[in-house]
């Protein structure tokens, strides 16, 4: 802490001593309702720079002694042009007021999604709200993650499969942030939905690369999502009636223009979508979204907000199942001067799975909590320099699970799964420089520390190694444990100090375009066991440690970006490579769910990707949309040690698929989506998506052999073959009634029809035998056919 | 704000979840041998029981008509204690029923077989296993109460000692388990059995098994099952099990070479 004391105070000492600046600053906000706007722009179009607001509202330029023109702009409110004389430090907070009628001709000047030329952030996508809750989905439930994967570089593993896949990573590797707050898993049902409800949402940032170094933890992206505060002017209500969940938010203000709440709330029909399933039972979900935000004076806020959400499922009363996150925060915005801007975050994060299997007689739960308190700063020198540091400190309970018997007969013992604990601290500095009218650099360090903490039962194996390889048989078995050992929660098994230096710069040839090119190296401490091609609700989270080494990600992107001369259209292509060293896999049989030394069925590997990305926008105009398209690859490989037999002689193992680099199951060749939205006239507007996807990696058997009557087909390496290409066409109609105009409650109807050509997408194949004629057969299962819905939304 | 506001929910909601068997073309790869050799026993209160098969099969296309028996093969069990070998008898093409030795605990016992020139092993000890305390039939169900026959079955575990089970049901039905969460203990649970009729007899094994057969059964469980591709997809393994190929260790053989102490329950449908 102290070294970051002095880095502040040598920053507060050269800017004391540049040339004499004054300073405008104050936080950007909605008219109607006093909600702050995150990424608007204030320009200084004489100067030829400007600054955004940051997550809070707040900007802050420092400019020379005169007379400027100012602009602040932002997508679908009204542009404000504002002359102002500086020769005093200035505080002025800007209202913006959205653009009055969709019909007309809107001109946006500046605009969330578009892209920003000058920048050196670059692999970046921003969504608004208003695109995501446009975009078709299935069952017209608009959601934040199936929009991403109209992106490019972004995929998933299929329909009705949880997470998210980022140029090719795995979904454990996205850093998930609601509020500042990371969110351990981010779907409901399978994946069917995602966690967050749109209605609650302010601003949707997915960092692909290129990640400032205020990030960390994880090595493939970063989603960064805040709620809305809430309306300190009006008490409102929105909602809306979907085909398989409802939702309601209220928000109002509790002291006029200083204090709001918001509290929201969605939840599904339990036993309407079943019959998806074939399952005559329940499965639903919940969430709830809260806050309360409350301005103290001009240079201190305090933000208290909440998230909580489950899933439910049971069967027959036989089988129940409830997960899901949970998420408290406190926050307090403190502005140090009209240049220094600080947050105070203190996080409560968990997620929790429990289980209760009555057909064997036991309860079982697992889960992750996480303590994190962060301090950052943003201190903004002046038009060409702003400075971000800060320090961020993690405390973290893993519970493998613990189980229980649900019932006094049960034959079962209670036993808590070794728990284990760990701290990761980050402190990190990163610079957004304005070199020149041309060059624009982001550079910054991030240095992390992961203290394993001490646990009870922990194994030691002979030589270290918890797998060994039997050279006859060519298997790997768990090793069988030495002794056990206690060390206590104060001592520390493995301590990790990871530099994780990143650096953006771009140059603009013109106003319109601009080249820009990034490093960026990232370690994650935590790994998601899961053996499956997605992660299900009961993969538990482990530390790295004695046995597993932290991820670390080398990426490098280059990227071309261009707007045409009005801004209407927008295009954008980025090059990446990155390499991730201590992928962890899983030997073959490992069994993951209630295994107390998970080291004894992983073996470190390694994961590389590549690829090619494309976006073409068309941003303003009747017709918006984009077209977006990606061509990479990813991989990964796991070599065999090299063993040392008792006899002295030295025989290589053969690792996972001999170790040879195969294919992630996420990796798809080609991804390209096609996007657009029509405003037909006031009444009716229209949207519509293409998606196109290689199909998803997988696995033919190449022969079968007979054991115990069973047909056991067998296969050769990994991941070698491939499903058929998925593709779909998505429509949807909404409809605004004119009578709208005339009262206070405004409505809206939406009509989806999802993949419209009734497209039987693989989401598996299936090999088995047929259990009437015996015979083998292969076996698609298409989860969704054609899908129509009607959803209707109100606000009042 | 209106206090009150009407809304209405007009849902159409078609769900098509689908499934069709498709053309798949698959490579394939040259025939190998397969062994599946197993031996059960039991003390029967003195009278030992040992029954034992060892089934020699080829590895076949996936989609060709069976696997084709692999003949003409020598078989036999060497008893490493005693050093006596006994050579088990081909009964039915592939098949060797007949010869297998008196087992005792804790001692080894190499299954050998030459075939092709080429000599297989596999050593292993018997394994005990842990007592059925009752099997019956009872009225619950997961899923389709017309379809379920649901069987409650309480069995001990061995005290003092790590334990793997096999549990076969019939009709190639099987459930492997481990004692880690109820050692010492007994455990009752249920089977679901799908559409058998009343007067059937269920036969419930419960066999001692090794760690690594555990593994073995559970792998080949999950590849001949439902489980090849989706989002819940566990990488394919070979399976490969503990028939050494001592001439020519690339050409590996399938299959497992097992001997377990056994105790049996039968259930008659009502």
């Amino acid at each position: 802490m102290r070294s970051l004391l002095i880095v502040v105070l040598v920053f507060l000492a050269t800017s004391a001593s540049a040339q004499q600046r004054y300073t405008i600053s104050g936080i950007i906000t909605e008219a109607s309702s006093n909600e702050t706007l995150i990424g608007v722009t204030i320009a200084v179009p004489n100067l030829k720079t400007g600054v955004t607001t940051n997550e809070y509202g707040f900007y802050s330029i420092s400019l020379t002694k005169g007379t400027y023109k100012i602009i602040i702009s932002y997508l679908g409110f009204k542009e404000i042009v504002r002359e102002i004389t500086l020769d005093s430090n200035q505080k002025i907070n800007f209202q913006l007021t959205e653009e009055a009628s969709l019909l007309e001709e809107v001109v946006v000047s500046e605009n969330v999604e578009r892209l920003d030329i000058k920048k050196a952030q670059l692999s970046v996508n921003a969504l608004s709200v208003k695109t995501i809750k446009q975009i078709p989905v299935i069952l017209g439930e608009a959601d934040v993650i199936k929009s991403l994967l109209l992106l490019p570089g972004v995929s998933n593993a299929g329909e009705a499969s949880s997470g998210f896949n980022v140029r090719g990573g795995a979904a454990d590797q996205n850093l998930i942030l609601l509020d500042e707050a990371t969110i351990f898993n981010s779907s409901h049902l399978f994946g069917l939905f995602s966690v967050f409800n749109p209605d609650a949402i302010k601003d949707v940032k997915l960092f692909k690369g290129g990640i400032p170094a205020r990030y960390g933890g994880r090595v493939s992206s970063v989603l960064d999502i805040y709620q809305k505060e809430g309306n300190s002017k009006d008490f409102k209500v929105n909602g809306g009636i979907g085909a398989v969940a409802s939702r309601l938010l209220i928000e109002g203000p509790i002291i006029k223009d200083r204090t709001a709440f918001l509290a929201g709330g969605r939840a599904s029909y339990a036993h309407l979508f079943l019959p998806l399933f074939d399952i005559n039972n329940s499965a639903s979900f919940y969430d709830l979204n809260t806050k309360i935000s409350h301005r103290i004076d001009d240079r201190n806020n305090i933000f208290l907000s909440g998230y909580f959400g489950r899933d439910l499922f049971s069967i027959s009363e036989r089988f129940s199942n409830i997960y899901g996150n949970a998420v408290g925060n406190f926050r307090w915005n403190h502005l140090f001067s009209d240049k220094l801007f600080s947050n105070l975050s203190v996080i409560y994060s968990d997620y929790f799975y429990g289980l209760e299997l009555d057909v064997v007689g036991f309860e079982w739960d697992s889960g992750i909590q996480n303590f994190n308190i962060k301090y950052d700063l943003k201190h903004y020198l002046n038009d060409k320099l702003q400075i971000n540091y800060g320090i961020n400190n993690n405390y973290y309970v893993f519970n493998p699970g613990r189980i229980a018997p649900n019932n006094p007969d049960s034959g079962i013992i209670e036993d808590q799964l070794t728990k284990k604990f760990a701290n990761e601290t980050a402190v990190y500095v990163d610079v957004e420089h304005q070199v020149s009218e041309k060059l624009s650099l982001n550079y910054g360090l991030r240095v992390s520390n992961f203290n394993r903490l001490g646990q009870d039962e922990l194994f030691i194996y002979e030589n270290d190694n918890a797998v060994v390889f039997d050279p006859n048989t060519q298997v790997y078995q768990e090793a069988i444990p030495i002794d056990t050992i206690n060390p206590g929660r104060g001592s520390s098994l493995s301590n990790f100090t990871k530099l994780e230096p990143r650096i953006s710069a771009a140059y603009i040839f013109n106003n319109n375009t601009s080249f820009k090119a990034s490093y960026t190296r990232l370690a994650q401490y935590l790994h998601l066991l899961s053996n499956t091609n997605s992660p299900t609700p009961l993969d538990v989270w482990a530390p790295s440690g004695p046995f597993i080494e932290p991820q670390l990600l080398d990426q490098f992107a280059i990227g071309f970006f261009k707007n045409s001369k009005e801004g209407t259209y927008s295009f954008e292509t980025e090059a990446f490579y990155k390499g991730i060293q201590n992928r962890i896999d899983y030997v073959d049989g490992a069994n993951l769910i209630a295994n107390n030394a998970i080291e004894r069925v992983i073996l470190n590997g390694e994961a590389r990707a590549y690829g090619l990305e494309v976006l073409l926008r068309k941003n303003e105009g009747k017709l918006k949309g984009w077209l977006s398209y990606t061509l990479s690859k990813s991989e990964q490989r796991t070599p065999g040690r090299t063993a040392t037999a008792d006899n002295g002689i030295s025989s290589l193992e053969t690792g996972i698929n001999f170790g040879e680099w195969y294919n992630t199951p996420y990796d798809k060749t080609h991804d390209l989506s096609l996007y657009g939205s029509y405003e037909l006239d006031d009444k009716w507007s229209f949207n519509s998506n293409f998606i196109f996807q290689t199909g998803q990696p997988t696995n033919f058997p190449i022969g079968q052999f007979e054991f115990q009557g069973l047909t056991v087909p067998f296969f050769g390496l990994r991941n070698d073959e491939r499903l058929p290409n998925f593709h779909r066409l998505d429509i949807a109609a909404t409809l605004t009634p004119r009578k709208n105009r005339k009262r206070k409650i405004q409505t809206e109807w939406v009509f989806g029809i999802y993949n419209v050509y009734n497209r039987m997408n693989a989401a598996s194949i299936n090999f088995t035998q047929n259990q009437d004629t015996n015979s083998n057969e292969a076996v698609q299962t298409s989860i969704f056919g054609i899908v129509p819905s009607v959803t209707y939304n109100f606000k009042f | 704000m209106k206090k009150n506001f009407v809304s209405c929910l007009f849902v159409i909601l078609y769900l098509l979840s689908c499934e069709e068997v498709v053309d798949v073309e698959l490579t394939s790869t040259q025939s190998q041998l397969v062994v599946d050799g197993q031996i059960r026993f039991n003390e029967n209160n003195g009278d030992p029981i040992t029954t034992g098969q060892v089934t020699l099969t080829l590895t076949s296309p996936f989609f060709s008509d069976g696997n084709p028996p692999a003949e003409n093969a020598l078989v036999s069990i060497i008893d490493e204690q005693t050093g006596e070998v006994f050579n088990l008898i081909e009964d039915d093409p592939g098949i060797f029923n007949d010869g297998f030795p008196n087992l005792e605990f804790d001692r080894d016992y190499t299954l050998e077989i030459v075939y092709e020139n080429e000599v297989y092993t596999a050593t292993e000890q018997l394994i005990a296993t842990g007592t059925i305390d009752s099997a019956e039939q009872d009225d619950g169900f997961l899923f389709e109460e017309d379809e379920e026959t649901e069987v409650v079955i309480t069995f001990s575990d061995i005290p003092n000692e790590r334990n793997y089970y096999l549990f076969s049901f019939g009709f190639e039905n099987f459930l492997v388990t481990d004692d880690e969460f109820y050692q010492d203990s007994n455990l009752t649970f249920s089977y679901f059995y799908e559409e058998v009729e009343p007067g059937d007899l269920l036969t419930i094994t419960l066999l001692g098994v090794t760690q690594e057969f555990a593994t073995f059964v559970d792998l080949t469980l999950v590849q001949s099952g439902e489980n090849a591709g989706g989002p819940f997809m566990v990488p394919p393994a070979t399976v490969r099990g503990n028939i050494i190929n001592t001439t020519n260790n690339n050409n590996f053989a399938f299959g497992y070479f097992s001997i377990s102490e056994f105790d049996v329950a039968f259930v008659t449908v009502e």
